[in-house]
């Protein structure tokens, strides 16, 4: 599959990049308190598979860097760190039900933010340049623990992060055309969706 | 999208990307072994001059802000609030004091961050992504990740272009954007699926047109831009090798003799970070009283 799609991935991960980074200005618009930011990251992943999908999160934190600043680079690990998870729970056939894709999301939203806290503690000493330093900084305040702080301050909005991701990413490719897919069939199959039913709809798609 | 590039003529813009990006690599590297506030200020001043030649002063400055924000933030809590400190320095309001050993780890790690960051937006600002990417396959990093490097800079405003058609489209049938935090949760999906489908299609596409241009053929690849190693990026990479060798001889056999870091030195630095976020603040809220008043005129 990577020989004869390569240029399908060559286009497909500067793709995820852009919507890594365009989700953040929907979730703007909607004026939700969320980021997205590992849409694109988690869809390459499932889509190309999850050494792509960490090749996604990587350069996205690279141009990130290249283009805001660089303290987005270490953060890094954490959109590899997912994009794993998320290919691992998807070849488990944990995408079939939506309970279970948003356990999968929030069990990857805690390992994640596990990450981020580790990579901020000792790259930044704790925060990562979000809003949510200004709660880090009041609960060192507090008499908290550095590791604890950030980690308790991280962790709802990680954890609300990933899970409704996992449930986007989810819910899109259920009613994704199969054309554009390059793996359909067995996205199809682990998605949920059982082949028999698909079979008349491709021929209408 | 452009990356930070700054086209203008200078002695840094004329170096070769290679070369900038082991200075990269200088930077950072010299920014751990020297893990000593008052050498890494030291470090920190004598790339300004670097800044200055390459004629990036306002952009520099404008783009170090983030940064600075983040050292008072990490200078001001490590040095009250972090369990390693235990030498009280001096106390401010309400009973907190600054403690020796958390400034210094504090400074240490703060510095560095605005270290990296001037070498990091030295080598931005001065290097065009095409540059950048076709150094990288001069380095022999497979050609397919240059691309991907560079055609991200270009995909990205299609996709916002795209992500914003889809917004207005969505709202023109009735979509609710003011409704409750669940309803807008759900509003998530119908704005992201044809998001993602578009995304898909402009994939076919671009995959398409590369096939075309022979993108997957093997053999080597010419670039518009051509970039070479001169004498200048020779001088410049000898003297950050004795730049590198002074500090790391300075790290092994001056270190027990030297004592630079003092009481006053922390201090100041600390002071300093706060006068100018005070600065940075005042000229925020400034601008925002001045937007405020501009728009009842």
């Amino acid at each position: 599959m990577m020989k004869k799609n390569s240029s399908f991935i060559v286009a497909m991960i500067p793709a995820g990049i852009a919507l890594n980074w365009v989700a953040n200005s929907i979730v703007e618009m909607l004026k939700l308190p969320l980021f997205l930011n590992n849409i694109g990251t988690v869809l390459n992943a499932i889509v190309l598979g999850p050494l792509w999908g960490a090749a996604t999160a990587l350069m996205t934190n690279v141009i990130l860097a290249l283009i805001v600043r660089w303290t987005y680079l270490p953060f890094a690990l954490v959109g590899i760190f997912v994009a794993f998870l998320a290919y691992f729970f998807y070849k488990k056939g944990w995408f079939k039900k939506a309970w279970k894709v948003m356990t999968a999301g929030a069990v990857t939203g805690i390992l994640a933010s596990a990450v981020a806290t580790v990579i901020s503690v000792y790259a930044f000493g704790g925060f990562s340049g979000h809003t949510v330093d200004v709660l880090t900084a009041g609960l060192i305040a507090s008499g908290q623990e550095i590791f604890n702080a950030a980690f308790v301050a991280n962790i709802p909005g990680t954890v609300a992060d990933k899970l409704l991701t996992f449930y986007i990413v989810w819910m899109i490719l259920k009613i994704f055309p199969v054309r554009f897919l390059p793996n359909a069939k067995d996205i199809r199959e682990k998605i949920g969706i059982a082949p028999k039913n698909s079979g008349g709809k491709k021929k209408t798609a | 999208m452009n990356s930070l590039y700054m086209p203008k003529d200078s002695l840094i813009h004329s170096l070769d990307p290679r070369t900038k990006m082991i200075f990269v690599a200088f930077v950072v590297a010299s920014s751990f072994i020297m893990n000593d506030p008052a050498l890494q200020l030291l470090l920190l001043v004598a790339l300004f001059p670097l800044v200055v030649i390459a004629k990036l002063v306002k952009p520099y400055l404008i783009s170090i802000q983030f940064l600075l924000l983040f050292a008072v933030l990490i200078m001001t809590v490590h040095g009250i609030y972090n369990p390693i400190g235990v030498t009280p320095v001096f106390e401010i309001f309400g009973g907190l004091t600054f403690k020796y050993e958390s400034m210094v780890y504090a400074s240490v790690m703060s510095f560095r961050i605005l270290v990296i960051g001037t070498g990091a937006v030295l080598f931005v600002m001065t290097t065009h992504p095409s540059d950048m990417a076709s150094a990288l396959v001069k380095w022999k990093v497979p050609h397919s990740f240059a691309f991907i490097l560079l055609s991200t800079f270009q995909i990205i405003p299609i996709i916002a272009r795209e992500a914003k058609i889809v917004m207005e489209a969505q709202q023109a049938r009735c979509l609710d954007v003011k409704g409750n935090i669940i309803q807008r949760v759900k509003n998530l999906v119908p704005m992201f699926a044809p998001l993602f489908i578009i995304t898909f299609m402009k994939v076919h596409q671009l995959s398409y047109v590369l096939e075309c241009r022979a993108f997957s053929r093997k053999g080597n690849k010419t670039s518009l831009r051509e970039t070479n190693i001169g004498s200048l990026d020779y001088s410049f990479l000898l003297g950050m090798l004795a730049v590198l060798v002074f500090e790391i001889y300075l790290k092994l056999f001056m270190m027990g003799s030297l004592q630079l870091t003092t009481d006053a030195l922390l201090t100041y630095s600390l002071i300093g970070t706060w006068v100018v976020c005070g600065f940075m603040l005042i000229k925020f809220l400034f601008k925002r009283v001045q937007g405020k008043v501009g728009g009842v005129n």
